[in-house]
């Protein structure tokens, strides 16, 4: 007999004991199951170690390094946005994986900044491209930077190198991806440094006489090094490039927001080398082949790009961030075969999934983490395990919570219904010490408060909706991050540095010892 | 990111609460919050995160109203407010230097919000206001009540072809008396009344476009601060929008909905 046979036996004569002393059971068994089989869950189990068992710790130099960040993508989120995609294909959900949680390295990233328990994304993309926790709203510049610092000898001084900017200087192609703007706190950690994240666009900088440059302009007028390295640059932002005097194409009453009169797209192309491209909309990002193109700029909304969601409704069409980190890796590995193959570095950002939350819209973040995992699929596919180093990570959590009993293939962005308790009988509504559902995704605070009255009665309420904006315990206009620890995913060249619980500047540490420089 | 700590909640919502989905534009509750500040009175924008049954936008006008707000035991404040409407575009310059300049395009509805006071601009693309479950009607937008919502009322005056008809009754946690204007379609007057207060609009002037020497929403912003709504989150701690989301939040926004 074998171990299933015997695990059957003892689960029929089980049920037998219990169907004849305790209640009658329904014949046909539970209502809710899983498709496993009981011999499942010990082959998965030895599957997984073997896999570790083969695992070998890839002690190359990594030729590549792509790093994704999943902004405001919390464990939570995570969680949620895997059980989704895994119910959009049918499954119960819980057991899929989102492609960056098929990667055989993680740890988990401590997110505090110098001078905040819980943090904002520019200290936190300051670690993670930097290596050095820093203040807050500031971008790679180290922690003794005063706040508002108009001196530009002062911010040089406590400027902090990138690796963005280590890579272009090793001869390296680089180039960055965001749904947010390019200018947002993340991506523009990478390639600028300043104590005002806010500080986008000239127009922004309100201080008399400030010396510092906005971040637009620091996109253009990097160093010499990423001027010729910085391959690619995609995301959001636009009228942050553009003069006021000039209209956005897509949206001719929306002005540009520069003060300076410069045309920062027009910029890029005469800036870089032969080939430079500066395009807005999808029709121009298909047709630039990456073979042959020059650097190119993409400015694909005025602010940020469309939530994954509603990018379908964008009059002048986007692409997904699947589709732009495919584009860029090509573009990339392009650039990088015809200047000596030294290899490239890319930083990806699902940018959106933060500000869904801030709504406190749910859905929407699931949404733009599933696509971020879209885009890490595409990477994984396009490079090799052996040479490119990938990391996936978040810089920061929000207060989103998964919550109740809920059944195993409970939709996710629903009300929670329980396991019944006799086999046989069908699931049924948790409901709250007043007898009123709840949905399994809340927030610890933001808009989605309703007191000081009872809580709505969500029963006839369609919580799977994508304008559904989940309960919230703390009315805030604006939901908030969460501080407590992020995932980090690595694979290739050196991810076996990513352990046990990590500082998240570590992060480039790990990565400036893939790339051996 | 968190910026600071949070901040006291406008109580107008705890009348908007009982409209539950039959929220039209101007409710009172969100004209006149129970303990808002005179300098908040109307500065909630003209949607609501629950708007009635679609409808077709209206003709193209111009039009200015008087508005008479009056809180619950309070004195009358009035306000002049003006409307200019087209198929894409409606523009309202509002009391206390707000502006709202709705448009309409492929990816849905948006809105500029001008605080002229603060010399600010608020973007609101489609994306977002959906992500914070305002749902929009574009007629209603232009026409400080949803026509949809006439069968809820009960007519007050037989039906005379091109002559204004009265209508009164309840809508939500508002007694209505609406004086309508269905070939311009746009309220001759209209009176809310709820435990709030009232609030009183009656129009002083209507034209097919908007005299030469009206002023114009949005104009002279040219060196206004522009902010992205989908960006308050990291801004907690900027006053403007503080002011921002509490607008926002007297209309009905960022805090609650039926479903």
């Amino acid at each position: 007999m074998t171990a299933d046979h015997v695990t059957k036996t003892l689960l029929a004569l089980a049920a037998l004991v219990y169907a004849t002393t305790a209640q009658a059971a329904d014949p046909a068994g539970p209502a809710i199951k899983g498709p496993e089989s009981v011999a499942d869950w010990n082959n998965a189990g030895q599957a997984f170690i073997a896999a570790g068992k083969a695992l070998q710790d890839n002690t190359r130099r990594a030729k590549n390094v792509i790093i994704f960040i999943g902004d405001g993508m919390g464990i939570a989120t995570q969680t949620a946005a895997r059980i989704l995609e895994g119910q959009r294909k049918g499954q119960p959900g819980e057991e899929n994986r989102l492609s960056f949680e098929t990667l055989p390295y993680s740890a988990l990233s401590k997110t505090y900044s110098w001078d905040q328990q819980t943090s904002d994304s520019a200290p936190t993309a300051t670690a993670i491209f930097t290596g050095h926790k820093a203040r807050e709203g500031m971008l790679s510049v180290d922690h003794t930077t005063a706040r508002g610092e108009c001196d530009a000898a002062q911010v040089a001084a406590r400027a902090l190198p990138t690796i963005l900017e280590l890579a272009a200087a090793n001869g390296l192609a680089t180039g960055v991806v965001s749904t947010a703007r390019l200018t947002h706190a993340t991506p523009a950690a990478t390639y600028a440094h300043t104590p005002g994240r806010d500080w986008e666009a000239d127009s922004n900088i309100t201080t008399p006489g400030c010396g510092i440059k906005d971040i637009a302009r620091q996109l253009i007028e990097v160093n010499t090094a990423v001027r010729s390295s910085l391959r690619v640059a995609m995301g959001g932002g636009r009228t942050y490039f553009l003069p006021k005097t000039e209209a956005d194409p897509e949206y001719p009453t929306t002005p540009g927001r520069r003060n300076d009169g410069r045309n920062l797209a027009a910029e890029w192309v005469s800036s870089r080398s032969a080939g430079a491209a500066y395009i807005w909309n999808k029709p121009q990002f298909d047709a630039i082949d990456p073979a042959s193109s020059g650097p190119v700029l993409g400015l694909f909304e005025p602010s940020h790009m469309q939530y994954e969601a509603d990018r379908a409704a964008d009059p002048a069409g986007e692409p997904s961030l699947a589709e732009m980190t495919d584009k860029a890796v090509r573009l990339l590995q392009a650039s990088s075969a015809k200047s000596g193959d030294k290899g490239f570095f890319l930083h990806v950002e699902g940018g959106r999934i933060d500000h869904a939350h801030h709504a406190g819209n749910a859905r929407r973040a699931l949404e733009d983490t599933i696509a971020l995992s879209d885009a890490v699929r595409r990477a994984m596919a396009l490079t090799s395990e052996s040479d490119t180093l990938i990391i996936v990570t978040a810089d920061h959590s929000h207060t989103l919570s998964m919550a109740g009993y809920p059944h195993r293939g409970n939709p996710i962005l629903g009300l929670v219904q329980g396991v019944p308790d006799v086999d046989g009988k069908p699931a049924r509504l948790s409901t709250d010490s007043n007898g009123t559902p709840f949905t399994t995704l809340g927030y610890a605070n933001g808009p989605g408060y309703r007191g000081p009255q009872a809580r709505a009665r969500l029963s006839s309420v369609e919580t799977i909706a994508l304008n559904f904006l989940q309960e919230a315990t703390v009315p805030l206009a604006s939901e908030t991050h969460g501080g407590e620890d992020v995932a980090i995913w690595a694979r290739g060249p050196q991810a076996y540095l990513v352990r046990g619980s990590m500082e998240q500047n570590w992060i480039f540490h790990v990565m400036r010892q893939a790339f051996g420089f | 990111m968190v910026r600071g700590a949070e901040r006291a909640l406008n109580p107008a919502r705890l009348g908007r609460r009982a409209l539950a989905r039959r929220v039209v534009a101007g409710a009172v509750a969100a004209l006149i919050g129970c303990a808002a500040p005179a300098s908040a009175w109307a500065d909630g924008p003209t949607a609501t995160p629950m708007a009635s049954m679609p409808a077709a936008p209206g003709p193209d006008l111009a039009a200015r109203f008087r508005v008479s707000l009056t809180p619950r035991g309070g004195a009358v404040r009035v306000q002049h407010w003006q409307v200019v409407r087209s198929q894409a575009q409606i523009s309202w310059i509002k009391g206390d230097g707000l502006e709202e300049i709705w448009r309409q395009d492929g990816s849905g509805i948006r809105l500029l919000r001008v605080l002229r006071l603060d010399r600010h601009l608020i973007d609101y693309p489609a994306g977002e206001l959906r992500a914070l479950h305002v749902t929009l009607d574009w007629h209603e937008l232009g026409s400080l009540f949803a026509e949809g919502d006439l069968p809820l009322l009960k007519r007050q005056s037989p039906a005379r072809p091109g002559q204004p008809q009265r209508w009164a009754g309840r809508i939500g946690a508002d007694q209505v008396d609406l004086l309508w204007d269905a070939a311009a379609r746009l309220p001759l007057r209209l009176s809310r009344r709820s435990r709030a207060g009232q609030v009183l609009f009656e129009r002083t002037a209507l034209h097919p476009v908007a005299p030469a020497d009206w002023p114009v929403a949005g104009a002279g912003t040219a060196d206004f601060q522009r902010l992205d709504a989908a960006d308050f989150g990291d801004m907690a701690d900027n006053p403007v929008v503080q002011k921002a989301q509490a607008a926002d939040q007297r209309a009905g926004w960022r805090h609650t909905h039926g479903d």
